[in-house]
């Protein structure tokens, strides 16, 4: 459902928030390594949610990217960086011009789970998941 | 910059669903449609969306007719029995219902990815969404002029 940016966008967002609970500033090649994904991409991923200041990042020998411990980040926002919302707002078929006034056949059928998705990604805070990923309920690499 | 489309269906899927309602909406009218027609009306390249009819007719979706007055047709009465869960698992199998939110080739209820259980509600909703839509009504919607399938 989600991109391959978006799923390695998440996955390093939910371990950087993991480690910083523990006040530790992962840098990319950790990163990669800890969620299973490929370096380059990786940086690359980081490096526009640190642009957005969706995660923030400190330079030098004990830099790497962090979060604040008590961040109210949601999944919402991640996703939204990441792809610009396109799959809370964009349509299944791919038209560009889709809305309820010009619909594509298939547009009232998935408003609904559409906005079953855009509500559980904007309920869902990054430091709730990673509290569950702490206590070894759910895991990152598998 | 990085940028990447998400979307729920492959781009194969949203031109087979395309193509499926098309050919539906013209089949009612007692059409049979070419290739050509096909990949004209719902914007889509004639290459590949033979590909795609071509798997869709092995699911039994719909029928390729050979011949001078051949061309891609659903029989009556077939369009009430297709869901919409019908033409995606043709195309893109179970990967929408069974595929990790995160992307783990083995995450399940026992060793859970982070997402699991929040994405488990939402891919329910899609699944009986899909399940509950059939073809009938999608090519009704474009025959009445509801829906769209060009912009």
């Amino acid at each position: 459902m989600f991109s391959k940016a978006c799923e390695y966008g998440i996955r390093s967002v939910l371990f950087i928030a993991e480690q910083s609970q523990l006040d530790k500033r992962p840098n990319i090649v950790e990163i990669a390594k800890a969620v299973d994904s490929p370096e380059p991409f990786t940086a690359k991923i980081c490096q526009q949610l640190a642009r957005a200041g969706i995660i923030l990042s400190k330079k030098g020998p004990n830099g790497g990217f962090y979060l604040e411990k008590k961040s109210k980040l949601t999944l919402a926002e991640i996703v939204t960086c990441i792809d610009g919302g396109s799959i809370f707002n964009g349509c299944s078929l791919g038209l560009p011009q889709c809305s309820a006034a010009h619909p594509c056949p298939v547009h009232d059928q998935f408003n609904e789970v559409r906005e079953g998705l855009k509500k559980m990604c904007e309920n869902t805070t990054v430091m709730q998941l990673s509290e569950k990923l702490r206590n070894g309920e759910t895991f990152l690499k598998l | 910059m990085l940028r990447v489309k998400l979307v729920m269906f492959s781009k194969a899927c949203q031109y087979g669903i395309k193509a499926t309602v098309y050919i539906a909406s013209q089949s009612s009218l007692g059409n049979r449609v070419s290739l050509k027609d096909i990949a004209f009306n719902i914007n889509s390249p004639e290459a590949f969306t033979a590909k795609i009819l071509h798997q869709l007719a092995k699911s039994d979706i719909l029928d390729s007719l050979k011949g001078p007055t051949g061309g891609f047709v659903i029989p009556k009465g077939r369009a009430e029995t297709i869901k919409l869960s019908d033409i995606v698992s043709a195309i893109d199998g179970d990967s929408i219902y069974m595929g990790c939110a995160l992307g783990f080739e083995s995450c399940d209820a026992l060793q859970p990815c982070p997402m699991h259980n929040k994405f488990a509600g939402i891919r329910d909703d899609l699944k009986k969404m899909l399940q509950n839509t059939s073809l009938y009504e999608l090519a009704h919607g474009l025959d009445d002029g509801m829906s769209f399938l060009k912009r």
